[in-house]
């Protein structure tokens, strides 16, 4: 989980479930038509609440901290290989979209896309 | 000021045999209560209550999600006579949103230094809908005593032999596993009490026979070999989760009265095989708790799952099936792939299929939890492997002079009721 991550630029440290002080990756890469962010689940250096069962407003937090326009959020949860004997923890890549309610996101709805994908997206 | 702490019941596993431990979770909470506090403890599971005893404030405490519909109903029925009831404990956590549409108010975290707050505002008439102290995790010197002099302590003998008492020695999990919501519940930190505070606590335990629940006692090598010195006078036998592999940890384990432990059995590697030799090695018995459908598991995948534990000399075996309990990584990728066909936390007993197995019909899932049963235990019974497991500890505890005979008085009852003999 320490190694760098070409999905990874820097971390976000975001306000989760209860209030609980919780961190992810986070990605940004503008496009002309979108911007694409990618937050990456960081398991055990995460002391919170997963993106997973955050994503709404997760993503309601990063558009707001990033200036980024919501209507042009490409959202992109990443949950990274740890490498665990057990295959629970493979590396996987969901689209997220959104409700908007107002300024923010409700009624996440995930799509697997493949890593393949996302390097595709993101000019890779 | 006079509560009533409740406990409500909940279904027991199908296949298991049935037993009931003085629960743990609700006299722990009430150690935190002001002096003040005069406290009734129900455990629903067994005796019934009144809704007309005369209270003034009901607190309702819930571990398990299979406990939440039931606490929502008895909230329900007390707050339609005008009463205020607060919820807490680990499954409220798991289900805070919807427990707040049956409660005053929701507490979320640990109880211990907290209460007087929550008291007060009670007082003035001014209870929050929410108290959420997540971020607050009390200092651990603060905990307990556990008020076990609030059990109505017969009910818990089975033919004049006394369940264990539940201990815990230290809160949160630097673990972070697959089906596990500890990391939410109890924080990503491993929390020591101290040991002080850990001998004066089971000092007052008035049962030679414990289980210490502790979420892991391998989180800390060295802290865990302190704890079993700061046991090993007390001549308690117990039961645990896993603990370290280590061979002088194991040594000084079994001198502090391991009596068996609960090991996770999730495949069929030289891994486990080992553990459980090791465990065995140092005089250990060892109950291996078995997870069935998890993502990579076929139909063969189980029964080859099966065989193993039919091959390792394990003493007990408990089976249940993956549930995607809230806050954990199970629910997080069973929800995003849209397979949980079930949110009736009545279901969530662990023997019930409540979602898509990747590789098998929740029909053949359901079918192959009671094979697991009825393969394991069809040479030799629960009650039998149960009795050997009993012996064990009878023995060990003869040898060092603690022995209890059962209770003469209650040996034509099982957990308050009569039973045939």
């Amino acid at each position: 989980m320490k190694e760098q991550s070409k999905y990874r630029d820097r971390i976000y440290h975001f306000k989760g479930k209860w209030d609980v002080p919780s961190i992810c990756g986070l990605k940004v890469v503008e496009k002309p038509d979108k911007t694409i962010v990618i937050a990456t689940n960081l398991y055990d250096e995460n002391p919170g609440t997963s993106i997973s069962r955050w994503s709404a407003q997760l993503a309601t937090s990063i558009c707001n901290d990033l200036n980024i326009d919501p209507a042009k959020l490409l959202f992109i949860e990443h949950n990274p290989d740890v490498h665990s004997r057990l295959d629970f923890y493979r590396e996987t890549f969901d689209i997220v979209t959104f409700q908007r309610e107002g300024d923010r996101f409700t009624q996440p709805k995930w799509k697997r896309i493949t890593k393949e994908e996302v390097d595709g997206l993101i000019g890779e | 000021m006079k509560v009533k702490l409740i406990y409500p019941k909940w279904p027991k596993l199908e296949r298991q045999t049935e037993f009931n431990l003085p629960p743990h979770g609700p006299i722990v909470f009430a150690a935190a209560l002001p002096d003040y506090v005069e406290v009734d403890f129900v455990d629903e599971n067994m005796e019934d209550f009144n809704y007309d005893d005369p209270v003034d404030l009901v607190f309702i405490s819930m571990m398990l999600t299979t406990q939440v519909k039931r606490g929502w109903e008895i909230a329900d029925n007390y707050r339609a006579r005008g009463l205020k009831v607060i919820f807490g404990g680990i499954s409220t956590m798991l289900h805070a949103e919807e427990t707040m549409q049956h409660a005053d108010s929701v507490f979320m975290g640990e109880a211990e230094g907290h209460m007087e707050e929550v008291l007060e505002d009670f007082r003035k008439g001014e209870l929050k809908k929410l108290y959420n102290f997540m971020n607050r995790q009390p200092d651990t010197a603060l905990i307990g005593p556990a008020r076990r002099d609030l059990l109505k302590r017969d009910f818990y003998y089975h033919k004049g032999v006394q369940m264990v008492d539940l201990f815990h020695a230290s809160r949160g999990c630097r673990f972070n596993c697959y089906p596990c919501a500890v990391a939410f519940l109890g924080g990503r930190r491993f929390r020591p009490r101290p040991f002080d505070r850990v001998a004066e606590e089971l000092a007052t335990i008035d049962n030679n026979r414990l289980f210490v629940v502790d979420n892991t006692l391998a989180q800390d090598k060295e802290w865990t070999k302190e704890l079993f010195r700061t046991m090993i006078p007390f001549k308690k036998k117990w039961c645990s989760h896993t603990i370290s592999a280590d061979p002088e940890v194991l040594d000084l384990a079994a001198q502090a009265g391991a009596w068996y432990v609960y090991q996770a059995v999730f495949d069929t590697s030289d891994y486990i095989r080992e553990r459980i030799k090791m465990y065995h090695d140092y005089g250990i018995s060892v109950e291996g708790t078995v997870l069935l459908g998890m993502d990579h598991q076929t139909e063969d995948d189980i029964k080859e799952l099966l065989d193993f534990i039919r091959e390792i000399d394990l003493d007990l075996a408990e089976f249940t099936i993956l549930v995607p309990f809230p806050e954990t990584k199970a629910y997080d990728d069973l929800l995003k792939e849209g397979r949980i066909f079930d949110f009736d936390w009545n279901h969530y007993t662990a023997d019930k299929v409540v979602f898509q197995p990747k590789h098998l019909t929740p029909e053949k899932l359901q079918e192959l939890y009671y094979y697991a049963w009825d393969s394991f235990y069809a040479d030799e019974s629960q009650e039998q492997k149960m009795f050997r497991l009993m012996m064990k500890v009878v023995e060990r505890e003869m040898e060092d002079g603690t022995y209890r005979p059962p209770r003469k008085d209650l040996m034509e009852k099982s957990f308050g009721h009569i039973v045939d003999r």
